[in-house]
């Protein structure tokens, strides 16, 4: 895998992958769809990129929201109580 | 309760429907601000100017864009304000990030999922400081809050063409430098 990861992609695979991109996102248009993964399934290389892009980006999405600090909701409220305090005078 | 009943009761002047609307956003307002800055404290000064923005401007707030988009735009504002202000006076916000994202409490289930889940946000964290603000900002916003592209071009001024490139970009920046942990893993 790092092998294929660490080679650059010749340059005609290079200018695909803006379209996997879009493909990952649904973005491509059906004929460019299935030119796409007609190439996938062509050239190793490109499956090997456009795989290791889609688990980069599933992993990430699936990333949980980070908690808040300790405290910081109570301290938040009493920045919210005081912009109101304000307002009132 | 619905959430567009929770803001016109806020802009009725009820405390209560505001601070339960602060309650709903607050933990995604914090992880997008943590994720762009790399630093707790000022992450948590983001949250904190959000809301107040939010709340001074609440009676301007007509509901045409969804609460959530706007919360995200303000935070993101904030945050970048930060970053150019923190470049002007010549620091460095990489270092930081890495001690702030070991400071964060775990919340996986499992051991195991834990120390993955650890290790990977660390290491995302880290090279999602590398990247130029903007990008940043794309892949905080489009991959991981999961907004739509044109929302996100919307909330950074980009054109969509503009925000697609460092969209792409971005991701294989990610990908290369993630590489080594998908392998391992």
């Amino acid at each position: 895998m790092s092998k294929i990861m660490n080679k650059n992609i010749d340059h005609h695979c290079k200018r695909m992958t803006s379209a996997f991109s879009d493909y990952l996102d649904n973005r491509l248009k059906k004929q460019l769809c299935q030119r796409l993964e007609v190439h996938l399934a062509e050239c190793p290389d490109c499956k090997m990129y456009f795989d290791t892009l889609k688990m980069t980006v599933t992993l990430y999405r699936s990333l949980e929201q980070e908690p808040l600090p300790e405290g910081a909701e109570k301290r938040l409220f009493a920045t919210i109580k005081l912009a109101r305090s304000k307002n009132r005078t | 309760m619905n959430e567009d009943v929770l803001l016109q009761q806020a802009q009725a002047g009820n405390y209560r429907s505001f601070n339960q609307l602060v309650k709903i956003h607050q933990s995604r307002v914090y992880s997008v601000a943590l994720r762009l800055l790399g630093t707790v404290s000022e992450a948590e000064d983001v949250l904190q100017e959000t809301f107040i923005a939010l709340y001074k401007n609440l009676h301007h707030f007509r509901g045409g864009s969804k609460l959530s988009t706007y919360l995200f735009r303000m935070a993101t504002n904030f945050s970048l304000m930060k970053l150019r202000r923190s470049k002007r006076r010549g620091h460095d916000s990489t270092h930081l990030s890495l001690s702030a994202v070991e400071e964060l409490p775990d919340t996986a289930v499992t051991p195991l999922e834990s120390l993955l889940n650890s290790e990977f946000r660390a290491l995302l964290d880290q090279h999602l400081q590398k990247l130029p603000d903007k990008d940043r900002a794309v892949i905080v916003l489009r991959d991981i809050e999961g907004l739509d592209g044109a929302q996100v071009a919307k909330i950074l001024g980009l054109s969509l063409p503009a925000m697609k490139s460092k969209l792409h970009r971005s991701r294989e920046f990610l990908r290369k430098n993630l590489s080594v942990y998908l392998k391992e893993n």
